[in-house]
C-alpha cells in the first residue's frame, strides 16, 4: 500500500507540475496549432503516467504474502530458519538493504547501474548470453521477448545518454555515437556491479552464521526482493509504452523520476513492506517453533499435535496435516568392512 | 464444447510413465485454468485414457473418471493423485476397448499422445488401419518423442550381440556395430553417416540370406517388426498436418529429426522442445514441512561423519553404467579413499552379481561403505517419494555428495534433474544424448561432464579434493537451478501446453477455413 501511495503521489506531482507548465505556455500563444499540440502533449503524458500508476496498483498483491504464495513461503522459510539458528531475522534482512544502498543506490552511477541491469536482462531475454556467466535463457515466451524488445528500445536511449555523460565527466573523448554503437559492451561492468551485490550479501551472511539453511533462506528472499523490484520498474516502462508507443515521451518521465530519487525510494518502499511482514510473521513462527520442540522440552504440551502447524498452514496445502505420514524413513541396507560396527541400519 | 483427450502410456514403470504422471498434473492445472476462463472460452472437457499391460502381456485401455480426479486436485491432495497414477488409476477408471479409444480420440478436438511408440509393443495395433485411425489428419494433436531412437536401436543390437545368443554373427558385423557404439560414445551422438550405417545394418539383418542374418531373424524377428512399426509411425508423422512433434531436448529433437529424414526421405514438420513435467517438483512444492522431517531423519544418519558420498540412482543395468560406478568405487577405495557409495535402485537384490562384487570390494580393502535403498531389499525410497526427496535434500546440505550419472543412454535425465533441483547436488554425468542437450542449454555444468571411464575417475578425484577444500558450491549453479525448477514444474508447464493447444487449434481452424474458401471459390467458378 505504501508503495502504491508513494508512486501515485510522485507521479501525480509530476503530472500536475507538467500540466500547469503547459497551461502557462498555452497562455503565451494565440496560435491554434501550437495550443492543440500542447493539449496533445498533456494527453500523451497523462496516458503514460496513468499507465505507470496502474502498475503500482496491480503490484500491490505481489508484495502481499497473503496473495503471493511464493513470497509467503520464502518469508516463512527465512524467519523460521533464522530463529532456529538463533539469529535476528531483521538483522539479517537489513544486510540486504545495507548492501544495495552501499553498492548501488548511494553510488553516483546508480542510475547507470540500474539501467545496465535492466538493459542486459532485456538482451538476455532476446537471446544474448549473460555477459558474466555466459549462460543463456531458454524457452522464453513470445510475450517476454516482445516486452524485452520494448524495454530495450526505451532503456538504450536513456542508458546511452547516461553513459555518455559519465565518460564526459571523466574527461574522456568519446562521442554519443560511439557509446550507442558499443552500448552492450560499455554497460557490462555496470551490470557486473549490480550482480556483484548478491555476492557481497552472501559473504556478509556467511560471516554471521555458518548455517547453510539460513544462508540459502537469505538468498531466496534476496532474489524475491530483487525480482519484485526489477519487475516493477520493467512493468512501469512496459505499461507506459503500451499506453503510448512513444519512447521519446517516456524517456523524459523516467529521467525526471530518476532525478527525484524515485528508483531508490521504490526499493525502500518495497523493502519496508516486506520488512513489516517479517515483523508480523515472527511471533507466529516463534509459537510454531515452541510447539514443535522435541518431547521433554515442553511443559504440558504434546508434540506433533494435528493442529500445531495451523499458524503456518498454507492455503493451498489443505491436506498436509491430514495426510502426514511422519513415519521413519527406510533405513539403508549397509555393506561395510567386517571390522566396523553396524548401527541404525538394516543388516545385510 | 471443446474436447481434449490425453493418451497416457503406463505400460512400463519407466520414464514414459513418469512423464505421463507429470502430464496428468499439467492437464489438471490446465483444466483449472480453462474453468477460470469458462465465460470466454466456453465449456471444455478433458478425457484421460490410460494404456497398461495386463498380466498376460496384452495391452488394455482405461478411461479415467476425470471429474473425480479433478476434485482430488482441487483439494491439492497431490500425494493421492500420484498414488492413483502409480496404480494406473485403477480405482477411478473403467476398462474400455480399442474401439472406444479410437472413437474417443477421433471425436476430440485436440489429442496429446504421451508416447510416440504407443502402437509399438502393442498387440491391439496389429492392424495398420487402426494405427492409421489415430495417425490421421483428422484432428489436431501433440505427440511426445521420449528418446533418441537411433541410439536406442543401436543399444538393442549391442545387447543382442553381448547376450551371446547369436552364434553365427560375423566379426565384420560385430565390429560395425561396436564401432558405431564407440563413435556414438566419443561424439555423444550419431551423425548422419552413422545413422545411415545403422539403417543399412538393420536392413541387412531384415533381408539378407546370409547365415547370420537368418539366425538374427529367427531370434529377433519380433524386434525387427517393432523397429518397422516405429519407422511406419515416423513416416506417417512426416505426412500429417496439425501435429506437434514434441521433444525433451534439442539434441533428442535433432537426432530423431535426422533419423526420420534418413529413413523415410522426408521431414517431420512442426517440432517443439519442452521440458518434461516432473511430478516430484509438485510434491516438493506442496509438502515442504513433511519433507523437512524426512530430511532431518536422513541427516541424523549421514552427518555423523565427513565421508564423501557417491550417489547412484537408477536401474542395475549395463547401459545405465552400473559397472562404471562399481569400478569407480573400487578404484577410489583401492587408493585409500574411505568413500560411501549410496545406491537407490529398484532391482539391487542381495543375490545380484553387482551386490556380491561390492561386498567383495569392501571386504578386500577393509574400507569404503555401501548403502543400498532398493525395492528388492524391501527398503525402497520411491514407494513413498517424499522419503526420496528428503534424502536428496539431506545429501545436498552436507556439501559432500557427488551424484553420478554414468548412463550410456539417457533421453532426458529426470533423475539428474531431480538431484540438482531437489538436492542442489553436484552432478557428474556422461556427455551423451539428452544430458548433452541439457549441458548445451546451460542447465548442467559443463565442467562435470565426462565421456570415458578415464575421464570419470580423474574428474571424481579432482572434485573429491575440491570438496575437501570446501569448494563444493563452485560446481552448483543455484540461479540456473531456480530457473529450471520453474521450467519443469507441471503446473507451470500447463501454461505452455495451453499456448501450444491454442495455436494448434487456431492453425487447424484456419486451414479448414482456407479449404472452405477454396471450395467455395471453386463452386462459384463452376456456377
Amino acid at each position: 500500500m505504501a508503495l502504491a501511495n508513494y508512486v501515485n503521489q510522485t507521479l501525480d506531482k509530476l503530472l500536475n507540475e507538467y500540466v500547469s507548465e503547459i497551461n502557462r505556455l498555452k497562455g503565451l500563444t494565440t496560435n491554434d496549432l501550437a495550443r492543440e499540440s500542447l493539449e496533445g502533449n498533456i494527453k500523451t503524458y497523462s496516458e503514460i503516467i496513468g499507465g505507470m500508476k496502474e502498475v503500482s496498483h496491480q503490484f500491490e498483491g505481489q508484495l502481499d504474502p497473503k496473495v503471493n504464495n511464493d513470497l509467503r513461503y520464502k518469508l516463512e522459510n527465512f524467519v523460521s530458519k533464522a530463529l532456529e539458528d538463533n539469529d535476528n531475522p531483521f538483522q539479517l534482512y537489513r544486510i540486504i538493504s545495507d548492501k544495495y544502498h552501499q553498492e548501488i543506490f548511494n553510488d553516483p552511477d546508480s542510475l547507470i547501474i540500474l539501467l545496465s541491469k535492466i538493459y542486459w536482462e532485456a538482451l538476455k531475454i532476446l537471446g544474448n548470453p549473460d555477459p558474466i556467466t555466459g549462460q543463456k535463457y531458454y524457452n522464453v515466451s513470445r510475450g517476454a521477448r516482445e516486452n524485452a524488445a520494448k524495454i530495450k528500445g526505451i532503456v538504450e536511449e536513456l542508458l546511452g545518454e547516461a553513459l555518455y555523460r559519465h565518460w564526459l565527466s571523466m574527461g574522456k573523448k568519446i562521442t554519443k555515437g560511439e557509446v550507442m554503437a558499443n552500448l552492450a559492451r560499455y554497460a557490462r561492468p555496470f551490470y557486473g556491479a549490480w550482480e556483484g551485490v548478491k555476492g557481497k550479501i552472501e559473504k556478509e551472511v556467511e560471516r554471521l552464521t555458518p548455517n547453510v539453511e539460513v544462508q540459502n533462506a537469505v538468498e531466496m528472499l534476496l532474489m524475491e526482493l530483487e525480482n519484485s523490484y526489477l519487475s516493477f520498474i520493467q512493468g512501469s516502462i512496459i505499461a507506459a509504452y503500451n499506453k503510448r508507443s512513444a519512447p521519446e515521451h517516456i524517456i523524459p518521465v523516467l529521467r525526471y523520476l530518476s532525478g527525484k530519487g524515485f528508483f531508490k525510494n521504490v526499493f525502500n518502499e518495497m523493502y519496508n513492506e516486506i520488512g513489516n511482514y517479517i515483523n508480523q510473521l515472527q511471533p507466529q513462527i516463534v509459537q510454531y517453533l515452541q510447539l514443535n520442540q522435541p518431547a521433554g522440552q515442553q511443559q504440558g504440551q504434546q508434540v506433533n499435535q494435528p493442529n500445531v502447524q495451523q499458524p503456518l498452514q498454507q492455503a493451498n496445502q489443505p491436506r498436509q496435516n491430514q495426510q502426514n505420514q511422519l513415519v521413519q524413513v527406510p533405513q539403508p541396507h549397509v555393506i561395510r568392512p567386517p571390522n566396523q560396527p553396524q548401527q541404525n541400519q538394516q543388516s545385510p | 464444447m471443446k474436447k481434449l483427450a490425453v493418451l497416457l502410456d503406463h505400460r512400463w514403470d519407466s520414464g514414459v510413465k513418469t512423464f505421463s504422471i507429470g502430464v496428468s498434473l499439467s492437464f489438471l492445472k490446465l483444466y483449472e485454468l480453462l474453468e477460470l476462463f469458462k465465460n470466454k472460452l466456453g465449456d471444455v472437457e478433458i478425457d484421460f485414457y490410460v494404456m497398461t499391460y495386463n498380466p498376460y502381456g496384452k495391452v488394455e485401455y482405461f478411461k479415467v473418471n476425470f471429474n473425480e480426479l479433478y476434485e482430488i486436485y482441487k483439494n491439492k491432495d497431490i500425494k493421492r493423485i500420484i498414488e492413483l497414477a502409480n496404480k494406473n488409476y485403477g480405482s477411478i477408471s473403467e476398462r474400455i476397448g480399442l474401439d472406444d479409444i479410437l472413437n474417443g480420440l477421433s471425436s476430440s478436438d485436440f489429442k496429446f499422445i504421451t508416447n510416440v511408440g504407443f502402437g509399438i509393443y502393442n498387440d491391439s495395433f496389429e492392424k495398420k488401419e487402426d494405427l492409421d485411425k489415430i495417425l490421421s489428419n483428422n484432428g489436431a494433436y501433440m505427440i511426445m518423442f521420449h528418446t533418441d531412437y537411433p541410439g536406442n536401436f543401436l543399444y538393442n543390437l549391442v545387447q543382442f550381440i553381448n547376450s551371446g545368443g547369436l552364434k553365427n554373427i560375423s566379426e565384420r558385423t560385430k565390429n560395425k556395430i561396436y564401432s558405431l557404439l564407440n563413435r556414438k560414445l566419443s561424439k555423444g551422438h550419431m551423425d548422419d553417416k552413422d545413422q545411415k550405417e545403422l539403417i543399412d545394418i538393420i536392413e541387412y539383418l531384415s533381408n539378407s540370406n546370409t547365415e547370420e542374418a537368418i539366425e538374427f531373424r529367427e531370434k529377433y524377428s519380433w524386434w525387427l517388426n517393432e523397429v518397422k512399426k516405429y519407422i511406419y509411425t515416423f513416416t506417417k508423422l512426416t505426412k500429417l498436418k496439425n501435429v506437434i512433434n514434441m521433444f525433451p531436448t534439442y539434441t533428442v529433437r535433432d537426432s530423431n529429426g535426422r533419423f526420420i529424414k534418413n529413413v523415410s526421405g522426408s521431414n517431420i514438420k512442426k517440432r517443439i522442445v519442452l521440458h518434461e513435467p516432473m511430478y516430484m517438483i509438485t510434491l516438493n512444492k506442496y509438502y515442504r514441512n513433511e519433507i523437512e522431517e524426512y530430511k532431518k531423519q536422513h541427516l541424523d544418519r549421514y552427518n555423523k561423519d565427513r565421508k564423501i558420498n557417491l550417489l547412484y540412482v537408477g536401474r542395475r543395468s549395463k547401459e545405465r553404467g552400473i559397472d562404471d560406478i562399481i569400478k569407480l568405487f573400487e578404484d577410489l577405495v583401492k587408493e585409500g579413499e574411505d568413500v560411501r557409495l549410496i545406491i537407490v535402485s529398484p532391482d539391487f537384490g542381495k543375490d545380484t552379481e553387482e551386490y556380491k562384487k561390492l561386498e567383495e570390494i569392501v571386504n578386500k580393502y577393509g574400507r569404503g561403505e555401501v548403502h543400498i535403498y532398493s525395492k528388492a531389499l524391501g527398503n525402497s525410497l520411491h514407494e513413498y517419494p517424499l522419503h526420496y526427496i528428503g534424502l536428496l535434500k539431506a545429501l545436498g546440505e552436507l556439501n559432500s555428495t557427488i551424484y553420478i550419472n554414468p548412463t550410456y543412454l539417457e533421453s532426458y535425465g529426470l533423475s539428474i534433474l531431480e538431484a540438482i533441483i531437489l538436492g542442489k547436488l553436484l552432478a557428474l554425468y556422461r556427455d551423451v544424448d539428452g544430458l548433452k542437450g541439457l549441458k548445451k542449454e546451460g542447465y548442467l555444468n559443463s565442467q562435470t561432464a565426462f565421456r570415458t571411464y578415464e575421464d570419470l575417475i580423474n574428474l571424481t578425484k579432482e572434485i573429491v579434493e575440491k570438496i575437501k577444500n570446501g569448494k563444493y558450491n563452485e560446481y552448483v549453479n543455484k540461479k540456473v537451478i531456480e530457473i529450471l525448477e520453474k521450467e519443469v514444474d507441471p503446473e507451470e508447464l500447463a501454461y505452455e501446453y495451453a499456448k501450444i493447444i491454442g495455436e494448434v487449434l487456431y492453425d487447424k481452424l484456419k486451414s479448414e477455413n482456407d479449404n472452405l474458401e477454396v471450395q467455395s471459390k471453386e463452386i462459384e467458378a463452376v456456377a
